[in-house]
């Protein structure tokens, strides 16, 4: 058996992704969880994926990740959503089964010989000369390890709202951690509070579906991983739509002041872009109607999850308003929803490997980090579950780029930029968006995955023969040529043009191709010219971003620098220039200074 | 080496210009001046901001007193450069001045300052934008009143304001584009295509708008053009040296070397005019055609009005078809020996006839110019401006063909940013991280 150098307080989707990295490493670790059916857990939405979101899954999958396996096999539909708005932005979102997901993930935890689950509560972080040495848990146990990665969401000093009444509590029904903030605080971190919501459950057969317009899934599917077989195909059971409308929005509104977002009781900062059903219908007053998702949580079931009308509103109120709506006339709540205020670190206190900047070997990732969603808290569990293996093994650390991957641009907004919200991934925050596309994530990290020991045999041999098919293709086609019009084009070329399709190329049959080698190639050939605009303008960045700052530069002392620069970044220590020039509030006059300070150092 | 980037040194520098007046004014930029002002001044009162004050001025070489100057304090942020300011009125000649620069430069508490250092400063501190640092720059080069008005237009924000409407068009235009690829789950574009390429055509009028004004601006810097054109001979000398004689000279005769003629500049009415005598230029109108054709015509294309002179018709005949785009007055000359004739504007130099006729009928063509140029709708750019937005319009037409060939959003979008990061260039860089946030400021948000 191998030595447990690490430990991981937290069994969601951020825990689980850093043990099993950790795993695939061929390191060990305990997984400390107050139980173990709430490993990988969906607290919220039943889906996995989404715009943006489903370029971190197939990023995830790239390097070995769990969660899009997990969501193909026990997917009930998918869909591809942004088809009509170019390949950059296409999003693979499924809805899954959240019982049979959490119960796929912890089977395979629970089975993988590295990963050692304790049932217990941790309750303080040991640590010796600025590093860690080992967690305390709540039986008193003292495991002795070198590395802590700490994923505990939203559960840190967690506060429920409904209506008036509110109490501590981590999810519903759930008790909250409260020893690890403590403990953190007392290392020195910074804590913030933040606030996010999840809506009502309703019964299912209280529901009249016979009025509600069908959601149903695609017909072919872009499933998430590798590993998934092309045959694939989930049940497609449907989603049902329910739209609010006037009275919903009045009696929302009549009810404000017992909404403790509005009495202001929770003085956390919420998701804009997740916003409360009460906060829609008073900041987009002239929208007569908002669309609601009535989704089953898992096949057959009873508990159908209202998607688009998270709320924080008095029970009855809740319901009240609900029965306003076409279809939910005679609905009952099987719980209703709710709004949590939870502690989180803003992760200017980390580098860019998620360790913290202060005590060696502890590690931060997911919600705690000021993220919002299941998909964000994944990428960040395995990138820290990466690194810690790497710090106990003395390895190079693995560090994404905002110019090769979602991830790198989650971590890199992460610990430069000042959170006021959750933070949720968008298509807008990639710089180099029109590379970072979701059909060609295996192309883009797998490589690295093999070079960090994330790969298990079987996907590497499927990735082996994705980049073989792929590279030969791509070889054949500029290679190839065509005729039209008396003129010669490679097929590479002639690919370009919008209306021409790798498929339908008069004389040429690729069928023997992977259809998604086909795919990636195809969008590689189209987006090849804009890219090639778009690399053009971020060379400039790519030069601040090779420049690195040393270690322990103490800002203060550059001459000519402003208060204000030397203030941010001495808070949050930038490892590179580039990383200087994204912090909000630092000058371009002072990034100027400070790159003139570095040549001079030169 | 010293260095724009050196913020945190206090410098220091005569800010009226070299030479005998009155009084001259030395202005100290820097963190925290209130102590230097205390040293100066043997005055430890901390100075109320924004008065002058009456005040001797001590050396620390030697402790003796220079001068008893006006002097006056800002206090930063509420400064010129955004750090506090010391400005000393001393008298003037230039030595005091000279002695109370070198007294303070010997401190090594301060230095002079690099060309334009005050207004980088302004510029780092966020005073003011590019566009009006180019345009404080400019202002002191000003040499009539128009340039001096237009590029007083530009400080107060004139041409600033409307790059950042036009900026706020093309950031609102993004932001739909991305707010659809970002938020919005249904396959509905709630913005068509054809409505986006009629917001990018917008735009790009509202560039050109701005653009065309190049050639405008060239003329307030560099003056208008008034050709004296005609046969050898027929006295457009006379004309030149009697027009320089009435109006107020900003730059002596200098022969050109390069082009064979010989320019004056003037301001005529409150604007600079460059009055150009073409003698020596072309020998003959016969050889227009042949040798000096080029010349000829580049000449008359760079003017702005034409005074074409000749003895009678035979004389003035032969350039009308070169000049009959251009405002022309037609001067005959030599009056004392031709035909004097009231209707015809003749002139005769020798007997000081005509001469004010014709000055008056430059005024009209030069308030004309201005006024068909609507002096006030125009704006005062300059090349780098002019370059940058050129660049923008064109990356905007070939966006237009795109849009045309059906582009996909997610290309569309990117092609903006584009756009957007060029235009930037224009008046100050932004985060992209902006428009982020914009985003989430300006739209309805579904899950």
């Amino acid at each position: 058996m191998l030595e447990n150098k690490i430990a991981i307080i937290g069994g969601g989707h951020a825990g689980v992704e850093a043990a099993l990295a950790i795993s695939r490493m061929n390191h060990s670790c305990y997984l400390i969880t107050m139980d173990h059916k709430s490993i990988a857990r969906m607290s919220c939405n039943p889906a996995i994926g989404g715009l943006a979101k489903g370029h971190l899954v197939r990023e995830i999958d790239a390097l070995g990740g769990i969660m899009g396996l997990a969501a193909d096999k026990t997917s009930i539909q998918f869909k591809t959503l942004n088809k009509s708005k170019g390949r950059a932005v296409w999003s693979p979102r499924a809805q899954v089964d959240k019982i049979e997901y959490s119960k796929y993930v912890r089977n395979r935890i629970l089975e993988d010989k590295n990963i050692h689950v304790i049932a217990d509560e941790a309750v303080d972080i040991l640590v010796d000369k600025s590093a860690v040495s080992g967690v305390k848990l709540k039986s008193g146990k003292i495991l002795h390890v070198e590395s802590l990665i700490v994923t505990t969401g939203t559960f840190l000093r967690g506060k429920i709202h409904i209506g008036k009444s509110a109490y501590e509590a981590g999810r519903f029904a759930e008790p909250p951690s409260i020893g690890i903030t403590e403990s953190l605080i007392r290392l020195g971190f910074e804590t913030y509070r933040l606030k996010t919501g999840t809506p009502p459950r309703l019964l299912a057969n209280s529901i009249n579906w016979e009025v509600l317009d069908l959601a149903l899934g695609d017909e072919k599917i872009n499933y998430f991983s590798i590993k998934t077989k092309s045959s694939f195909r989930p049940p497609n059971i449907p989603c049902y739509i329910a739209k609010t409308n006037n009275k919903t929005h009045e009696i929302l509104k009549s009810n404000l002041n017992s909404s403790p977002m509005y009495s202001g009781q929770i003085n956390a900062i919420g998701p804009r872009y997740c916003p409360s059903v009460e906060d829609k219908v008073v900041r987009f007053a002239d929208k007569e109607s908002h669309q609601l998702f009535l989704e089953p949580e898992w096949n057959n079931s009873k508990q159908i999850y209202v998607n688009g009308f998270s709320t924080s509103m008095p029970e009855e109120v809740q319901i009240k308003s609900l029965k306003s709506i076409q279809g939910l006339e005679n609905i009952e709540l099987i719980r209703p929803g709710y709004a949590i205020e939870y502690d989180y670190f803003p992760s200017r206190q980390l580098k860019s490997t998620l360790e913290t900047k202060k005590i060696k070997g502890l590690f931060l990732a997911g919600q705690l980090n000021g993220t919002s969603g299941y998909e964000e808290a994944a990428a960040q569990g395995l990138v820290a579950g990466v690194n810690s293996a790497h710090y106990t093994n003395n390895g190079k650390p693995m560090v994404l780029k905002r110019s090769e991957s979602y991830i790198g641009v989650l971590i890199d907004d992460l610990i430069t930029k000042e959170i006021n919200e959750p933070y949720r991934m968008f298509t807008s925050r990639a710089e180099h968006r029109l590379f970072l596309r979701q059909d060609n994530a295996d192309l883009r990290l797998s490589e690295i995955g093999i070079k960090n020991n994330l790969l298990e045999p079987n996907h590497l041999s499927l990735f082996n023969q994705y980049k073989q098919d792929y590279d030969e293709l791509k070889k054949n086609l500029t290679k190839q040529t065509i005729t039209e019009k008396g003129k010669k084009y490679s097929l590479w070329d002639y690919l370009k043009r919008p209306e021409v399709q790798i498929n339908n190329i008069t004389g040429f049959c690729f069928s023997k191709h992977n259809p998604r080698v086909l795919f990636s190639i195809e969008s590689e050939a189209k987006y090849e010219g804009y890219i090639n605009i778009q690399s053009q303008r971020n060379k400039k960045i790519k030069k601040l971003e090779n420049t690195p700052i040393p270690k322990n530069l103490d800002f203060s002392t550059i001459k000519n620098l402003s208060l204000e620069s030397i203030e941010k970044l001495n808070l949050v220590k930038p490892e590179t220039l580039g990383q200087a020039s994204r912090i909000g509030g630092v000058r371009q006059s002072d990034i100027a200074t400070l790159s003139f300070y570095l040549y001079k150092k030169k | 080496m010293t260095n724009y980037l050196d913020i945190e040194d206090n410098i220091v520098a005569l800010a009226t210009a070299n030479g005998v007046g009155s009084i001259d004014v030395i202005r100290i930029s820097g963190n925290n001046l209130i102590d230097l002002y205390a040293k100066i001044t043997k005055d430890n009162q901390i100075p109320t901001p924004n008065m002058i004050t009456k005040k001797k001025i001590y050396s620390f070489i030697d402790d003796s007193i220079i001068d008893t100057c006006m002097i006056s304090f800002f206090q930063s942020p509420l400064s010129f450069t955004g750090q506090d300011i010391i400005e000393i009125n001393c008298h003037g000649g230039g030595y005091i001045a000279h002695r109370i620069i070198e007294f303070l430069c010997s401190s090594n508490e301060i230095r002079k300052a690099l060309p334009g250092e005050f207004l980088f400063r302004a510029y780092t501190n966020k005073k003011v934008d590019i566009i009006q640092a180019e345009s404080i720059n400019e202002m002191i080069t000003s040499e009539s009143i128009t340039h001096n008005n237009k590029t007083l237009e530009n400080i107060d924000g004139k041409l600033s304001e409307e790059i950042k409407n036009i900026k706020k068009k093309l950031t609102n235009l993004l932001l739909v584009v991305e707010h659809e690829l970002d938020f919005d789950e249904s396959e509905i574009l709630h913005i068509q295509d054809e409505k986006i390429a009629q917001k990018i055509k917008e735009i790009i009028k509202k560039i050109e708008s701005i653009t065309k004004c190049y050639f405008f601006s060239k003329t307030v810097r560099s003056g208008l053009r008034v050709l004296i054109l005609g046969k050898p001979n027929v006295g457009k000398s006379s004309i030149f040296n009697a027009l320089l004689g009435i109006n107020r000279s900003i730059v002596a005769n200098m022969p050109g070397t390069t082009r064979d003629v010989i320019e004056s500049t003037l301001e005529i009415d409150g604007h600079k005019v460059v009055l150009i005598d073409s003698a020596g230029s072309w020998e003959s109108v016969d050889k227009i055609e042949s040798m000096g054709i080029e010349k000829t015509k580049n000449e008359i294309k760079n003017s702005n009005i034409v005074i074409l002179v000749g003895e009678n018709k035979k004389d003035i005949t032969p350039f009308k078809n070169a000049i009959k785009d251009k405002e022309v007055i037609t001067v005959y000359s030599k009056s004392d020996i031709n035909d004097y004739s009231p209707e015809k504007l003749s002139i005769s130099i020798k007997n000081n006839v005509g001469l004010s006729r014709l000055s008056t009928e430059i005024s009209t063509k030069i308030k004309g110019y201005y006024l068909n140029n609507k002096i006030n709708n125009e704006f005062l750019i300059n090349s780098r401006q002019r370059g940058v937005l050129e660049t923008c319009n064109k990356k905007m037409k070939s966006l237009l063909n795109e849009i045309e060939n059906g582009v996909n959003r997610d290309i569309l979008a990117d092609l903006l940013h584009d756009i957007l990061d060029e235009y930037n260039n224009v008046i100050n860089p932004i985060d992209r991280e902006d428009v982020i946030n914009q985003i989430f400021m300006g739209f309805c948000v579904g899950k």
